[in-house]
């Protein structure tokens, strides 16, 4: 019994040290919060034109990440075909490289040939606003398929069969079983792919630059503010993004019981 | 047809030197008859490729080599959607997140058949099986026997023309399962279904089939008539898979008129079989395999005159097992090195007033006794 609640303090004592770390680190920033420097860099055109970018451009990105993620995740999950195991590693790619090392990559490939093509006859993506939405997408994607092959793996293939012999297209039984039983799985793998994408800043500084009222998101505005030594506009901007970012995941969460319980 | 979305027009499967792969293990060639309106169970041990088989059929896993042929066509380059052949699975995968009706409704719903038509098809296939009040619950809420129904009237509701029963039964206790397997008759007879179902539970393959097919290894022992195969089984393995243990090597000495006398040096005698009944092209000199059923040993009563040729033994009882509903008699002949396995119902028991060491007189009735091949790989 002793050693059972040995474990059970060493286990919540983990738990707790990180609720300590992060509340610590979120605490700290009251130290330079002004509420009137608060509220002016609230209010500054520049300040919402970065959450607005930042909301649109990781929205876009997500959106597109999930969409190719979904039948990604499908095909690692329940076919086996030639590519696979390579494709499964690369999933990682974003991890194992550093997001800064993944956004030279992009602006190395708009230098070369067919990159430059791309950017003539498409969109342009270095320094714009598309840059900003690839890098985002780019450093999400695998990870958007990871987590959501995670919850198509949860759903037995044995639903599919079951409702091919009864009449159902391979399209129709995953769309009408395997899709809403891995529905929670996904919504969670969306909410985190949107988390990550507003978070991003390595490969979007690199690709889009740090243009404000351009391609100036949220974190590319607090390494700007704190590059020009501005710590309370920092400690703003950081307590917007974090404002963001739980509320959404709150809200999505509170979305999810409900539906559970529905 | 009293059920519009059963249609049993043309329902025989025929199963052409059926080859399929899972990993490394192959099932066949398999040749397989299901007649319009029976029930053909697939018996064998778990591993013995019985899953595959109904996989190939359905078309959920690739056929390597050979035909499905159902009502005259051959299906196997047909899409599993396409071939309308209905499938309950071991774990009956009712969709979790829809409701009882939605289940049964998926098939009909994807057919596109109309809601008037659906609506009477499921108050009709729900009344016959008794889940009328289910419609509305969700399957996480239903008991087991609740369960296997909803799963079997889904099946029956899409309008397929035979059912693939995967051994819907084994996760139920005794008492559910028969009253499924009474269920299952009464609907194969009601709406002449074509049923090929699989198994390992030995009861249940005999109350069911109408013919049995024994799979061992991925390939077919034998296929007959469930009497036949509970008589007379084809090969040793199936014997054994059986459970039956009075299998004793024996030399073919002699056949004459219609006889054929196999000595069996371990059970210290000479036994009269069928000659018929020997497996084709054995001669004089054959080592075989002769055995009968622990249930068709008959112990004699003492002091009744025995009709000739029913191969009598005389031995005294070594052991004796009270099992509930029936008593297992061990038996060592004269002179003999091996036992006879008897069973007998209470009643038998009680009449016969056995006792340990006592001296009795048992027969192996030659219609009882059946001959095998496979001495050499006998132990």
């Amino acid at each position: 019994m002793a050693a059972t609640s040995g474990f059970r303090r060493l286990a919540i004592g983990g738990a707790l040290f990180i609720l300590v770390l992060y509340g610590g680190l979120i605490g700290s920033l009251v130290y330079y919060l002004d509420r009137g420097q608060f509220l002016e860099t609230l209010g500054s055109q520049r300040t919402l034109y970065a959450i607005g970018l930042s909301l649109s451009a990781a929205t876009l990105a997500t959106l597109l990440a999930v969409i190719i993620a979904i039948p990604a995740a499908y095909a690692l999950s329940r076919y086996r075909f030639r590519g696979r195991e390579a494709v499964d590693t690369l999933l990682e790619l974003p991890i194992i490289v550093s997001p800064a090392a993944l956004g030279a990559m992009l602006l190395i490939f708009f230098t070369n040939p067919v990159g430059a093509w791309v950017q003539e006859h498409s969109v342009q993506f270095v320094f714009a606003f598309a840059g900003v939405v690839l890098a985002q997408f780019v450093t999400t994607v695998g990870i958007a398929t990871r987590f959501i092959k995670a919850a198509i793996d949860e759903v037995p293939p044995r639903y599919e069969a079951v409702g091919r012999t009864l009449g159902a297209s391979p399209a129709r039984a995953f769309l009408s079983l395997t899709l809403p039983l891995a529905g929670r799985g996904i919504l969670a793998a969306t909410v985190l792919t949107w988390a990550k994408a507003m978070g991003e800043f390595g490969a979007t500084i690199t690709l889009a630059g740090t243009m404000a009222m351009r391609t100036e998101t949220l974190p590319i505005a607090i390494f700007m503010h704190l590059a020009s030594a501005d710590i309370e506009g920092t400690v703003v901007l950081i307590l917007i993004l974090l404002g963001i970012g739980l509320g959404t995941l709150y809200g999505v969460r509170r979305l999810g019981r409900r539906g559970r319980r529905a | 047809m009293a059920c519009a979305g059963w249609d049993a027009g043309g329902a025989v499967l025929e199963l052409q030197a059926l080859t399929v792969r899972a990993g490394g293990f192959e099932l066949g060639p398999v040749d397989l008859t299901v007649g319009e309106g029976e029930c053909h169970v697939i018996l064998g041990p778990t591993g013995g490729g019985k899953t595959v088989l109904l996989e190939g059929v359905l078309g959920l896993r690739a056929v390597a080599a050979g035909k499905v042929i159902l009502g005259g066509e051959d299906i196997g380059g047909q899409a599993v959607e396409s071939r309308r052949i209905g499938y309950v699975p071991q774990d009956l995968a009712l969709f979790p997140h829809l409701s009882v009706r939605a289940n049964i409704e998926y098939g009909l719903r994807v057919r596109r058949i109309r809601d008037r038509e659906r609506g009477r098809l499921i108050e009709e296939l729900a009344e016959t099986v008794g889940i009328t009040g289910l419609m509305g619950r969700s399957p996480g809420n239903l008991s087991g026997g609740e369960r296997q129904r909803v799963a079997l009237v889904r099946a029956l509701a899409s309008g397929c023309r035979m059912l693939l029963l995967d051994e819907p039964f084994s996760a139920l206790n005794e008492s559910l399962r028969k009253d499924l397997w009474l269920m299952i008759k009464d609907l194969q007879r009601r709406y002449r279904l074509t049923l090929l179902m699989i198994t390992h539970d030995l009861e249940e393959a005999f109350f069911l089939g109408d013919r049995l097919s024994v799979l061992i290894d991925g390939r077919v022992c034998q296929s007959a008539a469930k009497r036949t195969v509970y008589q007379h089984p084809a090969t040793l393995e199936v014997a054994q898979f059986f459970g039956i243990k009075n299998l004793y090597r024996g030399r073919l000495e002699a056949i004459t008129g219609g006889r054929a006398r196999v000595v069996c040096a371990r059970l210290g005698t000479t036994v009269e079989v069928c000659a018929q009944g020997l497996p084709s092209g054995v001669g004089q000199g054959a080592e075989l395999v002769v055995g009968i059923r622990a249930t068709e040993v008959m112990v004699r009563r003492e002091g009744i005159p025995h009709p000739p040729r029913e191969n009598l033994l005389r031995g005294h009882i070594v052991a004796l097992h009270d099992k509930g509903a029936a008593y297992t008699v061990l038996f060592l002949p004269e002179g003999a090195q091996d036992r006879v396995e008897i069973e007998l119902n209470t009643h038998a028991y009680r009449r016969l007033g056995l006792a340990e060491g006592g001296v009795r007189t048992v027969s192996l009735k030659q219609e009882n006794l059946f001959v095998v091949r496979g001495a050499e790989r006998l132990r």
